[in-house]
C-alpha cells in the first residue's frame, strides 16, 4: 500500500500495468474509446466522493482507484455496474490498507455518492442509514468483491503515489516551508485529478508522483531545482511525463463536458442500463 | 474549487516553452531507445523471445507462457541510467481447466488439496481448493493478506504459490503451488524410526532458514507443524500454509480449540496473551525438533488446560522471576502448580542422546518466556550445526519413496479432533497419556549413534522403510 505501511516489503513500488493490446480490446467491447474514458473517469469520481462520505484516507480511496481502473481494462461496462464494482473496489481496498470498514457503510456510502457522483454540487447528496440496506445489497458488493478478485487475478500488490510524491518533495530542499507546504497541496490534488481516469494503469506511480509536482511547480512558481532535469532523479523521463499530460488533458475534457450533462439535468451513467441508454445516445447524435 | 481547478488546468495547457522541451526530450529519448533496443536485441532477452514465438502450438499460447513465466529479472537500466522495473501485466485468474485433475492429495481443515497437471506445459503441481463460505462476508481478509503474502515471497524452503484460478463459479478458487511429495508428518508416520541426528539437523535447519527468512519479512506462520512441512523427494523441506489455516474460516472465535491443533502451540498463547509475535512459530520449531528426533509429538495435549499443564511439567513451572510479567497472562491464574512436585528434570536427562549444544539449542527454543526465547537467525547461527554429526547433506539422503505408495490419508491428523480426544494412529505406537513418565517415553528414541539410519538401509531388511498403512 502506502510505502510505510506496506506488510509487502519485498515488493517493488511499481504498478502492474496495461498493454497496448488491452487497451485495445477493452475497446472492443461495445463501447467506443471515447465512452470507456468517460465511464472510467465516472467511476474513478464516484469512488472519491463514496470515500470522503466514509472520511477514507486518499491513500485507501487511491488504491480503490487503482482496482477499479484495472478491472475495467479487463472487464466491460455492460457486464458489470459501476456503483456495484466501486463497493467491491473500496471493500477490498479497506482491507488491503487494514481500516476495516464495515460492508454496509460502503453500500450506504456509495449509494449516496450515487445522488452526485461527479460532486458538481448542483444536487445535494442525502446519507442513507447502512442499516436500511438489507442483504441483498451486501451479497452484491461479496459478488462485486469476488469479481474484481479473480477478474485481477488476485494480483493486489498496488502502490499509490501520494506517499511518494511527498517524500521527492521532501528530497528536493525546498529552503521555504509555505512553498513546501503550497507546492505539496497543489500536488495532491494534481494526483487525485490523475487518479480519476486510467492514468494509473498506463503510468507507474513514481511518474505520476513527478509530474504531479512539476505542474504544482509551474502552477505555483516555486522552482524545483533550477531548471535541472530533476525528474531523472526518481527515474522518470520527459516521456513519461509527457503520456501523463495528455491523459490528464483528456479526463480534463471529459469531466468537464461529464458535468455539464449532470447540471443539465441528465442522470449519471452508473449502471448497465445507463451505458446502454448512453450508447443509444451515442448512435443518435 | 472550480476556478481553482480551471487555473491549474490552464497553467499546462498552454505552454508553448514546455512543450518545445517536451518534444525535444522526446526525440533524444526515441534515439536512447532505439540504442538500447538493439542492445537489448543483441544480448537476447529470455523473455522477448518467449513473447515473440508466435509459432507456439497451443490455443492460448499468451496463458501457457505468463503460467511458467517466473519472476525473472524485471529490473530495466534505460539507456540514461533511469531505473525501470518492467511491469507486470494486469491478468485475470485463469481456468482451473488449464489443469488436469490427477489425485486427490489430502483433505485438510479448510481445503481440499489434489495433484494436477497444467496441460500446456505437463508440469505438476498441487492445487488447493479455498473452502468459501457460503453467506459469508465475502472474500476473509486473512486469506487476502496471505495470498498477497505469499505471492511476493520466494525462498527455498517455503512452498512457491504459482497462480491461482476459477473453476466455474466465482466461490470456486483454487491456489496452484508447486508439488511437494511428502509432509513429514505423513513421512514420519510411515517411518519406522524417527530420523538419524545428522537428517534431523539438515531438516531442522531448512526449517530455521524458512522461518528466519519469513520472520525478516514480518510474517509470522502461527501454525508450524508437522503437517504443513512439505518435503520433496530430495529431502528439501518447504514450509506451506501460510497462515493459510484461517483462509476460510470466519473470525477466531470459530477455530475452537479442537479445530486447530495444540501441540505445537506457544505458552505465551495457552495463556491468552494479547500480543504475540514471532517467537509463538520459534515455539513450534522446538517442538519439531523434539519430533523430527523422538519420532513422537512432544506435547500432544488434549485441551488448552492439559497442554500447558504438560508443558510446565515438563519445562517446570514459571513465576514473575523466570518469565516477568506471567502473571498478569489472562490464564495464568488458573494453572496451578502441583503440590510436592519432584524437581523438574533437566533437558539434559531427558534427552541424553544429544550433546550440549544439542540440548542449549533446544532449551533455547523451548524457553517459556517468549522474550527469552531464540530467533531464528541465531538459531541458525547455533554451534549445534556446526559441530558433529554434521547436517547431512540433502544428496545423501536416500531419496524418499514416491507419494502414492506413501501417503496415509488424514484419519488421525493432529488437526483433527478425533486426534486430540486420543485414539488414531499414534495413540497405539505408544504416545504416553496424561499419567506417564516423560522420561520412560524419550527411551522410545532411537540412540544418537545409530548409524544404520532409515534412509541408508534397504527396505528389504528390519531397520527400513515400513509404510503403516491404516
Ligand atoms: N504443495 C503441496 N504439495 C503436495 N501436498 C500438499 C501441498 N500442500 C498441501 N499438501 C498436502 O495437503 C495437506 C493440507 O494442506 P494445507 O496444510 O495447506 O491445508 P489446510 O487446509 O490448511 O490443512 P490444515 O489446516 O489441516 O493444516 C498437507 O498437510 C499436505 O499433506
Ligand atoms: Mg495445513
Amino acid at each position: 500500500m502506502t510505502s510505510e505501511k506496506s506488510p509487502d516489503p519485498l515488493a517493488p513500488i511499481t504498478n502492474a500495468l496495461a498493454t497496448a493490446d488491452q487497451v485495445l480490446v477493452s475497446h472492443t467491447r461495445g463501447l467506443s474509446a471515447d465512452l470507456v474514458a468517460r465511464l472510467h473517469y465516472t467511476g474513478g469520481s464516484l469512488a472519491q466522493v463514496s470515500g470522503a462520505i466514509l472520511k477514507l484516507e486518499t491513500q485507501v480511496i487511491a488504491t480503490a482507484l487503482v482496482l477499479f481502473h484495472r478491472f475495467h481494462l479487463l472487464a466491460g461496462f455492460l457486464e458489470h455496474s459501476i456503483d456495484d464494482t466501486v463497493k467491491g473496489c473500496l471493500y477490498i481496498a479497506t482491507m488491503l490498507c487494514e481500516v476495516p470498514v464495515n460492508p454496509r457503510d460502503i453500500v450506504a456510502a456509495v449509494e449516496a455518492a450515487c445522488d452526485d457522483p461527479l460532486a458538481t454540487g448542483f444536487k445535494s447528496i442525502i446519507r442513507r442509514k447502512p442499516a436500511s440496506f438489507g442483504p441483498q445489497f451486501l451479497n452484491a458488493l461479496y459478488k462485486a468483491q469476488l469479481q474484481v478478485l479473480t477478474t485481477l487475478g488476485f494480483d493486489m500488490h498496488v502502490v499509490v503515489p501520494y506517499t511518494l510524491c511527498l517524500e521527492y518533495l521532501q528530497a528536493m530542499n525546498i529552503s521555504e516551508a509555505s512553498d513546501r507546504a503550497l507546492l505539496g497541496q497543489r500536488a495532491w490534488n494534481y494526483l487525485n485529478d490523475m487518479m480519476k481516469s486510467r492514468i494509473c494503469i498506463f503510468q507507474q506511480p513514481n511518474a505520476m508522483a513527478v509530474t504531479a509536482l512539476w505542474l504544482a511547480s509551474r502552477e505555483t512558481e516555486v522552482d524545483l531545482l533550477d531548471g535541472e532535469r530533476w525528474w531523472t532523479i526518481f527515474d522518470v523521463d520527459t516521456e513519461d511525463m509527457g503520456h501523463i499530460l495528455v491523459l490528464l488533458r483528456e479526463s480534463k475534457a471529459i469531466a468537464i463536458s461529464e458535468r455539464d450533462r449532470l447540471v443539465k439535468g441528465l442522470e449519471p451513467t452508473l449502471r448497465v442500463e445507463d451505458v446502454t441508454a448512453r450508447i443509444n445516445e451515442e448512435a443518435t447524435a | 474549487m472550480d476556478t481553482q481547478k480551471r487555473s491549474r488546468w490552464r497553467d499546462e495547457d498552454e505552454d508553448p516553452e514546455i512543450r518545445e522541451r517536451l518534444r525535444a526530450e522526446k526525440k533524444k529519448k526515441k534515439k536512447l531507445r532505439q540504442e538500447k533496443k538493439a542492445a537489448a536485441a543483441a544480448v537476447g532477452s529470455e523473455k522477448d523471445v518467449s513473447t515473440s514465438s508466435a509459432a507456439e502450438p497451443t490455443t492460448s499460447k499468451a496463458e501457457a507462457t505468463n503460467a511458467t513465466q517466473s519472476t525473472a529479472t524485471n529490473l530495466d537500466l534505460t539507456a540514461d541510467g533511469l531505473l525501470k522495473f518492467k511491469p507486470r501485466p494486469i491478468q485475470s485468474c485463469r481456468s482451473v481447466e488449464n489443469y488436469e485433475r490427477l489425485n486427490h492429495i489430502d483433505e485438510g481443515t479448510y481445503g481440499v488439496v489434489f495433484k494436477g497437471r497444467e496441460m500446456h506445459t505437463n508440469q505438476i503441481f498441487a492445487l488447493k481448493k479455498l473452502k468459501l463460505e457460503k453467506n459469508s462476508q465475502g472474500f476473509p481478509i486473512t486469506s487476502l493478506r496471505e495470498i498477497r503474502t505469499l505471492r511476493a515471497i520466494e525462498h527455498q524452503n517455503v512452498v512457491r504459490i504459482e497462480e491461482l484460478v476459477v473453476g466455474g463459479s466465482l466461490d470456486q478458487i483454487y491456489i496452484v503451488m508447486e508439488y511437494v511429495d511428502h509432509d513429514l508428518r505423513e513421512l514420519m508416520k510411515a517411518m519406522r524410526e524417527p530420523f538419524l541426528q545428522s537428517e534431523a539437523k539438515t531438516l531442522l535447519r531448512q526449517l530455521l532458514s524458512a522461518v528466519a527468512y519469513m520472520h525478516a519479512h514480518f510474517i509470522i506462520h502461527r501454525d508450524l507443524k508437522t503437517s504443513n512441512l512439505l518435503i520433496t523427494t530430495a529431502a528439501v523441506l518447504k514450509v506451506a500454509d501460510f497462515g493459510l489455516a484461517r483462509y476460510y474460516s470466519d473470525p477466531v472465535e470459530k477455530m475452537t480449540p479442537l479445530v486447530v491443533t495444540l501441540w505445537y502451540r506457544a505458552p505465551e498463547l495457552l495463556l491468552g496473551a494479547k500480543e504475540y509475535s514471532t517467537e509463538v512459530d520459534m515455539w513450534s520449531v522446538g517442538c519439531i525438533f523434539v519430533e523430527l528426533l523422538t519420532g513422537k509429538p512432544l506435547f500432544d495435549g488434549k485441551s488448552e488446560i492439559n497442554q500447558i499443564k504438560r508443558i510446565f511439567d515438563f519445562l517446570g513451572y514459571p513465576d514473575n522471576n523466570s518469565w516477568p510479567g506471567y502473571s498478569r497472562l489472562p490464564h495464568a491464574t488458573t494453572i496451578n502448580p502441583p503440590k510436592d512436585r519432584p524437581p523438574t528434570p533437566s533437558l539434559r536427562s531427558r534427552f541424553p542422546f544429544l550433546t550440549s549444544a544439542g540440548v542449549d539449542l533446544l532449551s533455547k527454543l523451548l524457553q517459556l518466556d517468549p522474550k527469552q526465547r531464540i530467533s531464528a537467525a541465531d538459531a541458525l547461527n547455533h554451534p549445534y550445526f556446526s559441530e558433529d554429526p554434521k547436517p547431512k547433506p540433502t544428496s545423501e539422503f536416500l531419496p524418499f519413496p514416491s507419494t502414492s505408495e506413501t501417503r496415509v490419508h488424514g484419519d488421525d491428523s493432529p488437526g483433527a479432533p478425533a486426534v486430540v480426544h486420543g485414539g488414531g494412529a499414534d495413540a497405539e505406537a505408544g504416545l504416553m497419556s496424561d499419567d506417564d513418565d516423560e522420561a520412560t517415553r524419550i527411551l522410545l528414541a532411537s540412540p544418537a549413534d545409530n548409524k544404520n539410519g532409515l534412509f541408508r538401509e534397504d527396505t528389504q531388511g528390519g531397520a527400513g522403510f515400513q509404510l503403516r498403512f491404516g
